[in-house]
C-alpha cells in the first residue's frame, strides 16, 4: 500500500512542461536563447528552450556568437548546481516520454525487468562513454531523441538509420526497465556531480529503516543505497532523479524524507487510508 | 505512635524481621519459616516489642518481603525483595563503603542487583530455580559432612589442597562428595572446594554487572567467610560482608515502609 | 482413536483456551476476538473450509488464499497438545514445535484435520526438523528461506517463492490469478493497516487498550478472514477513540514495558496477563505472532503477479527480524524505533524454553539496552504454568525498579 500524490503531481507537471517545450514557441516564440539541463532537441518544431545538449554537441559554433549564449550556459549550470537532478525528474521531456512508456506497460501488465546489480558498472562505462561522445563527436547523428521528441510535435528530423537502430533499443529497453535512458543520460551524468552539492536532499533516519526494500522495488533507476544504507544521513545518490517514489511506499514515519535548501518538503509515513491501493498510476 | 517500622523477609528457610528506627535498627530477630507464617510473625513482633521496650502501637508501618510476603497478614503493604535488598544496604553497607552490586545468598536463592548512583536497583540476575549456589547447598554438604553450616567457614580455612567439586547441582554434587568421602578426602579440602565451586557459579553471574563499583554480600551466605573468600578469589576483588547480611531484606523492607509511612 | 481419549483431548484443549479467552478477552470491544478463539479451539465440529498449514511469519498467506484455500497458523501456544507433543521431539525443542506437532497427532481440531497440505519453512532447528515429524499427519512442502538479506538471497528468494507457487499450483490443481492474488494483497492490506492503527493506540501516555488485549485481536487474525478482522478492529477502534476523548490523565502513570523476543500465541498470554496484573502497561512486542504478525505492508510495484510476488518475499523475508538471520542489525534498528514510539522504560526479554536463535542475540540486545538505558529482563519460560511463581517475583522487581527509576529522575 502507498499514495502516490507525488507522482501523480509529478506527471502533471512533467506532461504541462512537455506542452511547453513542444508547443510553446506558438505562443512565446520558438527557440529562445534559455537552455534549460534537459533532453529537449533543437528540432523540435514549436519548442521555446532549448535543451542542455545542443549547447554540448555545438559548443563551438555558438560560442562565438555574442553574450546571450555563455550566459545561458552559465545560467543552466547554476540551476543544476542549485536543483541537482531535480530537472530530470520533473521537467526533462525525455523523462516524461519514459513515464509514459513506463504507465502504457504497467497497463499491459508486463513486469518490469529488473538490471542486476553487476551490470552497474557496465552501464557507468557506457554512460560516460556518452559524455566523452556527446563533447567530441556529433551526437545528434545517432540520438535516438529525436526520433522521439520531435515526430511527437509532428515534425520529421533526419533519418539516420544507427539513430533509428538506437531508437529502436532504447523503446524495447524503456519497455522493459523504467527509465532506461536515464541511466546512461550523459547530461544526467553530468548533473549527477551536482547531486552531491545542490539543494535537493534525500535524507533518510537509518535506524527506522526495516530494510524491507519497498522503496528499492520502486526506484526507477535501482539505486541499491537508498535500501542498504543505514549510516549516512544523505543518501542523496548521483543517479538519483527525485521522483520520491521511495518515499511515497516508505511505510515507515520520516524515515525518508526530501529535503530542498534545508526544509523538508516531504517524508514519508505509513498509509493507513483504506482504498489508497497505488501502483495502478 | 512512636516512629518505629517493622520489616518482614520471608524466606525459603528463615522469617527475618527488623525493628527500626530513625534509620537505625533497633532489634532484629530470625526464626525458622514455620507452617504457620502468621504465628510465627506474632511471636517475633512480640519479641521485637520486648526487646525495644515498646508496644504494638510503637510501630507505624510494617511492611514486608520475601516469597511468603503475602502470607504475613500482619504486614500494611508488601514489597518484592530485589527492590527490599538494594534499599537495606543503604543501613547494612559498612562504613566507607557504597556498594554498586549487591550478592544475595539466600536459602533457596541468590541474586545479584546492579545499583545505581542512587543507590537504585539498576538490573538484576537471580539464579533459576534450583538450588545451585544457595544456603541450601552449603546446608546439605554440611550435613553429609557430619557438621553443621556455622562450622563450615572454619572447617574450609584450614584446607591446602581444595577439592575439585564439578556439580553445581545439589543432588549431584551429594554423590560426587560421597565418592569424594570414599577417596578419604579430608573434610576441610571438600568444603573448601565446595565454596570454590559455588563461588564460581555466582561469579558467572555477578561478572556481567561487574564495574568498578564495590560489592556487598547479603543474605545468610554472607555470614560464611568461606564463601565470601572464595568469591574474592573468584572475581579478583575485595567482597564487603553486610552489618546484618541475613537482615538486609527485612530492613529494606522497613526502610521503605517508612518512607511510605511517611510520604502519606 | 478410542472415543475416550478423544473427548479427554477436547476437554482439556477447550478448558485452557477458555481460560486465557476468559482472563484477556473481558475487556469492551473484544467480543468478535473471543468468537474467533472459541470457533478455532471449541467447535470440533467439521467445517467445509479446506486449509493449508505454515509456520513463522515468512510463508506469504496472500498465496493461500489466492489458491481458496485458508492458511492455518501451525505454530501451537497451547499447552495440551505441547505435551502431546513431547513424545515426538526431543525433551529440549521449543514448544511451540511440540504444540504443532501435538495438534496433529490429537486429530481432534477441525482446522488441523481438515489440514491439506504443511508449508515448512526452513527457518529454525524445530522448524526444519517438525517437517519430518508433520509428515507422518500430511503432505510437507519445505521451503529453503536464505539466511541472509543480500541481493543474491532476496533474488534467490523471489525464485523460491514463485517456486512455491507453483509446488502448490500443482499440488492444489487450482490456479494462481493476478486477480485473485491481488485480492488477497488488498484484503490482508487493508486488515495490516488496521493492526497498525491499533498497535498505535498503545503508545498514547494513557492507552485506552490493554497490551494483552492488542496480542490477543492480532493474534486472532491466524483464524479468520481479513475481511471479517478488519471490520471488527474497525469498530474496536472507534470504540477506543470515543474512550480517548473523556479518558483523564493518569496521575501515576503505569510502568510502560516492551516485551521482545520469542512469539507469544493464544492461548499462551501469561506473561503479558502476569505483567499487567503487576501493574505494567504493555507497550508493544515485537512477537512475531502478535506485533509482528501484521506489522509490514506488501507493497507491489504494480499489480502483475511478477511484482507482487517480489513484494511478498520483500515484505515477509526481506523485511522479518527473525533472529535466524545472519545479523541482528535489522532487529536492533526496529527495536529502537519501536522503543522510541512506544517510550517504553523496559524490555521484558522472552525466551521460549528451546528457542535458541533469541537466546543467542540475547547479548546484542542487553548491549543495546544498556546503551539506552533501558533495564531489560530476561525470562525463560514455556507454555507450562509451574513456574508462574518464580516469574512472577521477577516480574514485580522488574516493575518496582522501573518506577523508582521513574522516581529517581
Amino acid at each position: 500500500m502507498k499514495t502516490n500524490r507525488i507522482t501523480r503531481t509529478r506527471l502533471l507537471i512533467l506532461f504541462v512542461l512537455f506542452l511547453f517545450f513542444s508547443f510553446g514557441g506558438y505562443f512565446i516564440g520558438a527557440n529562445t536563447e534559455i537552455i534549460l539541463p534537459v533532453f529537449n532537441c533543437e528540432y523540435v518544431g514549436g519548442g521555446t528552450t532549448r535543451g542542455v545538449c545542443i549547447a554540448m554537441t555545438e559548443f563551438n559554433k555558438h560560442i562565438h556568437n555574442g553574450w546571450t549564449f555563455p550566459l545561458g550556459v552559465a545560467a543552466c549550470i547554476a540551476l543544476v548546481l542549485l536543483f541537482g537532478r531535480l530537472w530530470c525528474g520533473y521537467v526533462c521531456p525525455m523523462g516524461f516520454f519514459q513515464d509514459v512508456v513506463t504507465w502504457i506497460r504497467q497497463k499491459l501488465n508486463i513486469t518490469q525487468i529488473n538490471i542486476p546489480q553487476k551490470l552497474k558498472p557496465f552501464i557507468l562505462v557506457g554512460r560516460w562513454y556518452l559524455v566523452f561522445y556527446i563533447f567530441f563527436y556529433d551526437l545528434c547523428k545517432v540520438c535516438p531523441v529525436q526520433f522521439i521528441t520531435v515526430p511527437l510535435t509532428g515534425y520529421t528530423s533526419n533519418t539516420s538509420s544507427t539513430g533509428f537502430f538506437w531508437t529502436v533499443v532504447l523503446l524495447v529497453a524503456v519497455m522493459l526497465s523504467d527509465r532506461a535512458f536515464c541511466r546512461v543520460c550523459p547530461i544526467g551524468a553530468l548533473m549527477g556531480l551536482a547531486n552531491r552539492i545542490s539543494g535537493s536532499r534525500l535524507r533518510k533516519c537509518g535506524h527506522a529503516c526495516t530494510h524491507c526494500r519497498a522503496c528499492l522495488e520502486v526506484c526507477p533507476v535501482d539505486i541499491q543505497e537508498v535500501y542498504e544504507d543505514r549510516e549516512h544521513v544523505d543518501i542523496t545518490h548521483a543517479d538519483c532523479i527525485y521522483c520520491m517514489k521511495c518515499i511515497e511506499v516508505c511505510p515507515e514515519k520520516d524515515a525518508l524524507r526530501f529535503d530542498l535548501f534545508g526544509k523538508t518538503i516531504y517524508s514519508s509515513d505509513r498509509v493507513t487510508q483504506e482504498g489508497q491501493h497505488g501502483a495502478e498510476n | 505512635m512512636g516512629n518505629y517500622y517493622l520489616g518482614f523477609d520471608g524466606g525459603s528457610t528463615y522469617i527475618k524481621a527488623a525493628l527500626i528506627k530513625d534509620n537505625e535498627v533497633v532489634a532484629v530477630k530470625v526464626m525458622p519459616t514455620g507452617i504457620d507464617n502468621d504465628a510465627t510473625a506474632d511471636a517475633m513482633l512480640e519479641y521485637l516489642t520486648q526487646q525495644a521496650n515498646i508496644t504494638r502501637e510503637d510501630i507505624a508501618f510494617i511492611n514486608a518481603t520475601g516469597y511468603s510476603r503475602r502470607s504475613i497478614s500482619l504486614a500494611d503493604d508488601t514489597i518484592s525483595e530485589i527492590t527490599a535488598h538494594a534499599y537495606g544496604t543503604r543501613i547494612t553497607a559498612p562504613n566507607g563503603v557504597k556498594p554498586s552490586m549487591i550478592i544475595d545468598i539466600g536459602g533457596q536463592d541468590s541474586k545479584i542487583i546492579a545499583l545505581d548512583d542512587n543507590g537504585g536497583v539498576k538490573n538484576f540476575i537471580m539464579n533459576d530455580k534450583c538450588a545451585a549456589g544457595t544456603g541450601k547447598f552449603i546446608e546439605v554438604i554440611a550435613g553429609i559432612l557430619e557438621t553443621t553450616i556455622d562450622k563450615v567457614a572454619e572447617h574450609s580455612a584450614e584446607s591446602k589442597s581444595p577439592c575439585q567439586i564439578n556439580s553445581t547441582c545439589v543432588v549431584f554434587a551429594q554423590t560426587e562428595i560421597i565418592s569424594l568421602i570414599a577417596q578419604k578426602k579430608d573434610r576441610c579440602d571438600i568444603l573448601c572446594g565446595m565454596h570454590i565451586s559455588m563461588a564460581n557459579r555466582i561469579a558467572k553471574l555477578a561478572r556481567k554487572y561487574k564495574g568498578s563499583g564495590q560489592i556487598l554480600m547479603t543474605g545468610g551466605g554472607a555470614l560464611n567467610e568461606g564463601l565470601r573468600l572464595a568469591i574474592e578469589d573468584e572475581l579478583m576483588c575485595d567482597v564487603y560482608p553486610a552489618v546484618y547480611p541475613q537482615f538486609n531484606g527485612a530492613i529494606g523492607a522497613a526502610l521503605i515502609g517508612a518512607e511510605q509511612f511517611q510520604q502519606a | 482413536m478410542e472415543q475416550r481419549t478423544r473427548d479427554r483431548y477436547i476437554r482439556n484443549i477447550e478448558r485452557v483456551a477458555n481460560v486465557t479467552i476468559d482472563e484477556v478477552g473481558n475487556g469492551d470491544g473484544l467480543e468478535f476476538y473471543k468468537e474467533v478463539y472459541q470457533e478455532a479451539f471449541c467447535n470440533f465440529d467439521q467445517t467445509n473450509k479446506k486449509y493449508i498449514g505454515s509456520y513463522c511469519v515468512m510463508i506469504p498467506d496472500e498465496i493461500i488464499y489466492a489458491l481458496g484455500y485458508v492458511p492455518l497458523r501451525l505454530c501451537g501456544g497451547h499447552r495440551i497438545p505441547a505435551l502431546i507433543g513431547e513424545e515426538m521431539v526431543p525433551r529440549d525443542a521449543c514448544p511451540l514445535v511440540k504444540a504443532s506437532a501435538g495438534f496433529h497427532a490429537m486429530k481432534v481440531l477441525p482446522m488441523y484435520n481438515q489440514c491439506e497440505l504443511a508449508i515448512i519453512p526452513m527457518t529454525c532447528e524445530g522448524k526444519r526438523k517438525s517437517a519430518e515429524v508433520l509428515s507422518d499427519f500430511l503432505p510437507i512442502i519445505p521451503v529453503p528461506i536464505p539466511m541472509s538479506k543480500d541481493n543474491r538471497a532476496f533474488e534467490e528468494t523471489v525464485n523460491i517463492v514463485t517456486a512455491l507457487i507453483k509446488t502448490l499450483e500443482y499440488q492444489t490443481g487450482n490456479k494462481i490469478t493476478k486477480r485473485s492474488l491481488k485480492k488477497a494483497c488488498i484484503d490482508i492490506g487493508t486488515a495490516q493497516q488496521q493492526a497498525y492503527l491499533l498497535q498505535q493506540k498503545l503508545y498514547s501516555l494513557n492507552p485506552q487498550i490493554k497490551g494483552s488485549e492488542v496480542m490477543f485481536a492480532i493474534n486472532s487474525s491466524c483464524f479468520v478472514h481479513p475481511k471479517d478482522w478488519t471490520k471488527a478492529t474497525k469498530e474496536l477502534l472507534s470504540l477506543i477513540d470515543e474512550k480517548e476523548k473523556t479518558a483523564k490523565e493518569l496521575r501515576r502513570p503505569k510502568p510502560r514495558v516492551y516485551i521482545a523476543g520469542s512469539p507469544i500465541s493464544f492461548p499462551n498470554f501469561k506473561l503479558p496477563l502476569m505483567l499487567e496484573d503487576l501493574g505494567a502497561q504493555i507497550v508493544g512486542d515485537e512477537s512475531c505472532l502478535s506485533g509482528r504478525l501484521m506489522y509490514d505492508p506488501v507493497v507491489p510495484n504494480d499489480y502483475s503477479i511478477v511484482s507482487m510476488v517480489r513484494a511478498l518475499s520483500a515484505r515477509y523475508i526481506a523485511a522479518c527480524t527473525c533472529p535466524v538471520f545472519d545479523n541482528v542489525e535489522d532487529r536492533l534498528c526496529s527495536l529502537k524505533t519501536k522503543l522510541e514510539l512506544s517510550k517504553a522504560e523496559g524490555i521484558i526479554y522472552h525466551v521460549l524454553r528451546g528457542c535458541v536463535p533469541y537466546d543467542f542475540e540475547l547479548a546484542a540486545v542487553e548491549e543495546f539496552a544498556d546503551k539506552h538505558d533501558i533495564p531489560l529482563l530476561r525470562i525463560e519460560t514455556d507454555y507450562n504454568i509451574e513456574d508462574m511463581e518464580q516469574v512472577k517475583i521477577r516480574f514485580e522487581a522488574f516493575v518496582e525498579m522501573i518506577e523508582q527509576r521513574r522516581r529517581n529522575r
